[in-house]
């Protein structure tokens, strides 16, 4: 059976090589590992650390084809690529991600190129530690442009470990660290925000909500908010919309108005199709847009291609860190978010899941019963509401 | 290839490799390579992870900071005493209790392990309210 795989390793790794003949395309020769901007931007982890050739990721039998997909013909069976590569295939997968907007708001491209940022790539994370050492005293501000973006916590993260930043320079007096999110509290979900709010007030981070950035005036130094709002800023990051594939796809009605591919919230079948599945933030699914969705959906679809009957859930396990302890956002479909304290343990596990990240998606024959062991059990403490 | 090795090998590198192959050479002999061989299976591996990773070890571990700070906070010599104690104690409410009245009640007061029992019981009690007033 020929498999194309548009970006997502873990997925190619997974598939027994005897049964399916394997073709990853990516348009990068180098897997980056996204929540490592955090740490490049705000602790000033090298950007190396975060980058590993996909080559050396995907198992020997996988291939590799370092291309652009410009087209996905799902009634025909094949993929056009922006190097002129027709290929045909039995089983598709695409994760092809969100692509990031930086031109849906006004001056938010000059801003990324003055500052840098922790949500795009690692050169930008890199240019943000540096536009935040250069800082003595002033106002960091964190402000997002639409509600639905791939982290949820990602903003939450980078107001935590920017305060951290300054306090160990001394600096806690000096540099203000200001939130602004477009939900009514700190976080989507009022149980979440509840936690994360005292933990705010004890540092001292500005909050500021019904706050959807809308402009910015870089020479002023101010961001405007769909609300009407305005806040002051000396170096600032704003999260972009996001849009979903950018490439072809026939038929047309496999995508939805903002390009995301339509999908079967359960199986990740495309609209329509039994042999196509989409998988992570490229989709319109009902959940988080995260790495746990994504690494979750995949292993459903390499189930499902074996013949098994895996659904997923829409469960997320997305990290929010402070200075020594951490919580997870969990929640499926059918539970909201689950109560959650932080706690050092949590800290602990997010700090071993990024240095096992590598060996992770490498050896899933390894770690997926580890994974499956974990999410079975706070699926548990989900459903019977215990909280974590 | 020519040259490959000699470039790899520096002399912390050779130091380091010669303990390690030394060490691979001990774990051969003693049959740990083939046991370790058989146990990294993802059969295995998910039949361990499902033991350990469970509600209530979860719990424990995310919980386990605050536990150690609270058991530093006995005396060790009290803790093994009250273990000792805890397995009699365990061990008797094994045994099938008769029901006790009043009369009963007076009749078992004459015993003089009971009486001791007694006492323990009033100090814990006063324990109990010292710390409750605290």
């Amino acid at each position: 059976m020929k498999c194309i795989v548009y970006y997502n390793i873990h997925l190619a790794n997974l598939l027994p090589h005897d049964e399916f003949s394997v073709t990853v395309i990516d348009r990068s020769l180098y897997h980056h590992f996204q929540p490592g901007n955090l740490w490049i931007a705000f602790k000033g982890v090298k950007k190396e650390k975060f980058l590993r050739p996909i080559r050396e990721l995907l198992k020997p039998q996988v291939s590799f084809l370092n291309d652009s997909v410009v087209e996905v013909n799902l009634s025909e069976r094949y993929v056009k690529t922006a190097g002129g590569k027709h290929l045909e295939y039995d089983y598709i997968v695409l994760a092809s991600g969100a692509e990031l907007d930086y031109d849906a708001i006004p001056g938010h491209r000059e801003l990324l190129e003055k500052f840098g940022d922790f949500y795009s790539s690692p050169e930008n994370a890199e240019k943000l530690y540096h536009s935040l050492r250069s800082m003595s005293a002033g106002r960091f501000v964190i402000a997002i442009a639409d509600p639905i973006y791939k982290c949820p916590p990602g903003p939450h993260k980078g107001a935590f470990l920017s305060w951290d930043f300054f306090a160990r320079r001394g600096l806690r007096e000096k540099v203000k660290v200001v939130l602004a999110v477009p939900v009514p509290h700190a976080y989507p979900s009022k149980v979440i925000a509840d936690v994360i709010e005292p933990e705010f007030k004890a540092r001292n981070i500005e909050l500021h909500t019904f706050f959807t950035a809308n402009e910015i005036d870089l020479e002023k130094k101010r961001i405007l908010s769909l609300e009407g709002e305005e806040l002051a800023f000396d170096v600032a990051t704003v999260v972009p919309p996001h849009k979903g594939a950018t490439y072809k796809i026939t038929p047309e009605s496999a995508k939805d108005q903002g390009g995301f591919i339509v999908i079967d919230k359960h199986t990740s079948n495309i609209q329509g199709f039994d042999d196509a599945f989409a998988i992570g933030d490229c989709t319109n699914a009902p959940t988080s847009k995260s790495g746990v969705t994504a690494h979750l959906q995949a292993e459903v679809v390499a189930a499902r291609l074996q013949g098994f009957d895996a659904r997923y859930s829409g469960r997320t396990n997305c990290p929010v860190i402070a200075d020594g302890k951490g919580l997870f956002v969990i929640s499926d479909y059918d539970h909201p978010p689950m109560p959650v304290r932080f706690s050092k343990f949590k800290r602990l596990m997010e700090d071993l899941f990024v240095a096992t990240y590598w060996s992770a998606i490498r050896y899933p024959e390894l770690w997926s019963p580890i994974f499956k062991a974990y999410f079975d059990a706070t699926d548990e403490m989900l459903r019977s509401g215990m909280g974590w | 290839m020519s040259g490959g090795i000699e470039d790899i090998l520096t002399p912390t590198r050779r130091e380091a490799l010669e303990k390690f192959l030394d060490l691979l050479v001990k774990l051969n002999e003693s049959g740990i390579l083939d046991t370790a061989s058989d146990i990294v299976d993802p059969d295995v591996i998910g039949r361990l992870s499902e033991i350990l990773l469970r509600p209530s070890t979860l719990q424990i571990l995310d919980h386990l900071d605050e536990i150690l700070d609270a058991m530093g906070q006995v005396k060790p010599e009290t803790l093994t005493k009250s273990f000792a104690t805890l397995g009699t104690v365990l061990e008797a409410m094994e045994k099938e209790a008769k029901p006790v009245g009043i009369p009963g009640l007076l009749k078992a007061l004459s015993d003089p392990e009971v009486q001791k029992g007694l006492g323990v019981a009033l100090e814990v009690l006063r324990a109990l309210g010292r710390s409750h007033k605290k």
